[in-house]
C-alpha cells in the first residue's frame, strides 16, 4: 500500500534535507539535516512494507550515527565550516541529480519496473534466516561467517580509533584536543577558530601580565 | 482504509491526551508523595486536596515570559523541546493495553509492529537528540555540560538496557509486545525466569529517564539545572512533560515485558484477566509509585561512579544473563523454565549480598580526572 501523496512528501523531505546537509555551512545543522534525511528514508521503508529494515534505519542511521557525529562536533568545538566556494556544493547537488536521472533512464531502458507493488513483504524472521541461517537450518551456507568477520573488523576499527586519538597531554599548535587534526584533514574549507581554543590561547597571555607578579619579578 | 486511518488517528489522540493528563497529575502526585515521605503537607491550597494545582501550574508556565539567550542558536533552541516530547509521546503508541479486539471490537493499541520492542527502544533513544540539542543550542556553559553528561549517560545505559532484553527475547521468540504478553499468559510471567534481566532493565530504565539516583543532568550544585538552565515557560514545561512521559512509558514497558502486561492474574479466570486497560494501568501506577519512592529514598550518584556502575557492573551482568539464557536454550531446550528461575534468584541474592563490597566502587585517579571531578 503506497499512497502517492505520502510518497512524494517523504521523497521531498529526503531530497531537501540531503541537499541542506551538503550545502549548509553550519556543521550541527548539517548533521541534523542528515539525520532527518535518514529518518525520512526509514519512513519510506515502513511505507514499502519493510518495517524491520525501517526500524534498523531509525536505530542505526538516524539514531546512533548522527549522535556520534554530533558528539564529534561538540568535542572539537567547531561550529561553522566556511565553504570556500559554494560552487562545490552546487556541483555536488548537480552530480546527484544527474546520477538520479541516469539511474531512472537506465531502469526504464532495461525494462524492469520500480513498482513497489511487485515486492512481497518479508517478515523479520525470514530475513534473519536468509541472512544468518547456517547450512544445517536452511540447507545452504548463509552469511553468518561474513557477518561475524565484519563485526570483528568493526571492533578492530574501534580499538584503532581509540589508540589513534588517545595522545596523553599532546596538543598541536596550542589547540585543544582533536581539533588540530580535523583542521588538517579538511582541504576544501577551513574551520573557524573555535571559541574555546581562542580562550586557551588568550588566557595564559592575560595571566602573564598580572601587574603584581611583574613587579615582583622586576624587584 | 479511510476508517482505519481515522480510527488510528483517534486512538493516537486518545493516547496523547491520556499521557498529558497523567503527566499533569503525576506532578501533583509526586509532590504530594514526596511531602508525605518527608512528613510535610505538600501542595494542598489550590482546589480540594490541591487537585487544581496542575491547572495553576499550566497557566503559570504558559504565561511566563519566554526568555531566549542572545548567544543561543534560535531554531535548534526551539526545536529541541519539540523533538524530546514528540519522541516520548510516539513511543507509547506501541504498548498494547488489552487483548486484540477488546476495545469495542477494536484493538486497544495504536499500532502493533512485529518489532514493537525495537521500536520503543529506538524512539526513546532518539529522545537524546532533544537533550543534546538543548544543551548545545543554549549558548551557555552549564547547559552544554549538562547535555553532554546526560547524553553520555543515556547512551551508556542503553547498552545495558538492550542487552538485558536479549535473554527475554530468546525465550519468547518474538519482539511483538502482544506476542510477549501472550507467551507470559501461557508460561508464567517473565520476572520469574528473567530476574537478573529484570533488575538490570529496571536500573537502566531509571538511568534512561534521568530519574534519581541518576538525575545527574539536573545536579543543581554542579550544573545549575543542566540542559534546562536557559529554558523557561512553556518550553521548560515541554521538557518536564517529556521526562514524565518517558517515565510512564518505562513503567509500561517494564510491566509489559516482565509482569504480564495487560493480562490480569490467571487465577481470577479468563474473563476478568482479559479486561482491557485496568491491569496495565494498575501495573503502570505501581511502577510510577516506585519511581517516586526511589526518588524520595536514594541520594544522587557521583558522575564517574554512575559511568563505572553502568559499564563495569550493569553491562557485564546483563551480558552474563544473556549467556546463561543462551546456554539454557542450547543445552536444556526441553526442560522446565524453573531452572532459569532458580538461577536468576541466586544471582539476584548474590548481587544484593555483594553490593556492600566496595571493590567495584573504587575509582582510580585517572578516571576521576577524565570525569572532571
Amino acid at each position: 500500500m503506497v499512497n502517492p501523496v505520502f510518497f512524494y512528501l517523504i521523497s521531498l523531505a529526503i531530497i531537501s534535507t540531503a541537499i541542506y546537509a551538503v550545502s549548509s555551512s553550519k556543521l550541527l545543522n548539517a548533521a541534523l539535516a542528515l539525520a532527518l534525511s535518514f529518518f525520512s528514508i526509514g519512513m519510506l521503508y515502513f511505507m514499502l512494507g519493510a518495517p524491520f529494515l525501517g526500524m534498523l534505519q531509525f536505530l542505526i542511521n538516524a539514531g546512533a550515527i548522527p549522535i556520534v557525529t554530533v558528539f564529534i562536533i561538540f568535542m572539537t568545538q567547531s561550529r561553522v565550516l566556511k565553504l570556500k566556494s559554494p560552487a562545490t556544493a552546487v556541483a555536488a547537488i548537480g552530480a546527484m541529480v544527474m546520477l538520479a536521472i541516469g539511474f531512472v533512464l537506465y531502469i526504464s531502458r532495461s525494462g524492469s519496473s520500480l513498482n513497489a507493488q511487485n515486492v512481497t513483504p518479508v517478515s523479520a524472521a525470514m530475513l534473519g534466516e536468509k541472512l544468518l541461517g547456517s547450512a544445517e537450518t536452511t540447507g545452504k551456507v548463509g552469511t553468518l561467517f561474513a557477518f561475524e568477520i565484519a563485526s570483528i573488523l568493526l571492533l578492530v576499527a574501534m580499538v584503532g580509533a581509540i589508540i589513534l586519538t588517545k595522545r596523553e597531554g599532546e596538543t598541536i599548535k596550542g589547540n585543544v584536543g582533536v581539533l588540530s587534526e580535523v583542521e588538517k584533514s579538511v582541504t576544501q574549507g577551513e574551520l573557524e577558530t573555535p571559541a574555546r581554543a581562542a580562550d586557551a590561547v588568550a588566557r595564559p597571555a592575560a595571566d602573564a601580565v598580572i601587574p603584581e607578579a611583574r613587579e615582583k619579578v622586576v624587584a | 482504509m479511510l476508517t482505519d486511518i481515522l480510527l488510528t488517528l483517534l486512538k493516537a489522540v486518545g493516547v496523547v491526551l491520556g499521557l498529558l493528563t497523567t503527566f499533569a497529575y503525576m506532578t501533583l502526585i509526586e509532590r504530594r508523595l514526596l511531602a508525605r515521605f518527608q512528613i510535610r503537607a505538600g501542595p494542598n491550597r489550590v482546589g480540594p486536596l490541591g487537585l487544581l494545582q496542575p491547572v495553576a501550574d499550566a497557566i503559570k508556565s504558559i504565561f511566563k515570559e519566554d526568555l531566549v539567550v542572545t548567544a543561543a542558536d534560535k531554531i535548534i533552541f526551539w526545536l529541541a523541546p519539540f523533538i524530546a516530547i514528540t519522541m516520548a509521546l510516539s513511543a507509547f503508541g506501541a504498548i498494547p493495553a488489552g487483548p486484540a479486539g477488546s476495545l469495542f471490537g477494536q484493538d486497544p493499541w495504536v499500532f502493533n509492529l512485529d518489532i514493537g520492542l525495537l521500536f520503543i527502544l529506538a524512539t526513546t533513544s532518539m529522545g537524546v537528540y532533544g537533550i543534546f540539542l538543548a544543551g548545545w543550542s543554549s549558548g551557555s556553559k552549564y547547559p552544554l555540560f549538562g547535555g553532554l553528561r546526560s547524553s553520555a549517560q543515556i547512551i551508556s545505559y542503553e547498552l545495558g538496557q538492550g542487552l538485558s532484553v536479549l535473554g527475554l527475547l530468546m525465550l519468547t521468540g518474538t519482539m511483538n509486545l502482544v506476542g510477549i504478553v501472550n507467551w507470559q499468559a501461557e508460561h508464567g510471567i517473565l520476572i520469574l525466569f528473567q530476574g537478573v534481566a529484570f533488575v538490570t532493565f529496571v536500573i537502566s530504565s531509571f538511568a534512561e529517564t534521568n530519574r534519581t539516583p541518576f538525575d545527574l543532568p539536573e545536579a543543581e550544585q554542579e550544573l545549575v539545572a543542566g540542559y534546562l538552565t536557559e529554558y523557561s515557560s512553556i518550553k521548560w514545561a515541554l521538557f518536564q512533560m517529556a521526562e514524565y512521559v518517558n517515565m510512564i512509558t518505562a513503567s509500561a514497558v517494564i510491566s509489559t515485558l516482565f509482569m504480564g502486561g495487560f493480562k490480569g492474574p490467571a487465577f481470577l479466570g479468563e474473563t476478568i484477566a482479559n479486561i482491557p486497560f485496568i491491569w496495565l494501568f494498575a501495573k503502570i501506577a505501581l511502577w510510577l509509585f516506585i519511581f517516586i519512592w526511589v526518588r524520595a529514598t536514594l541520594p544522587r550518584m557521583r558522575y564517574d561512579k554512575l559511568q563505572q556502575f553502568g559499564w563495569k557492573f550493569l553491562f557485564p551482568v546483563a551480558l552474563m544473563n544473556t549467556l546463561a539464557t543462551a546456554a539454557y536454550k542450547a543445552f536444556l531446550p526441553n526442560s522446565s523454565l524453573w531452572y532459569l528461575g532458580i538461577f536468576s534468584v541466586l544471582v539476584v541474592i548474590a548481587m544484593i549480598v555483594f553490593s556492600g563490597s566496595r571493590d567495584w566502587q573504587k575509582v582510580d585517579v585517572k578516571t576521576r580526572a577524565v570525569a572532571g571531578d
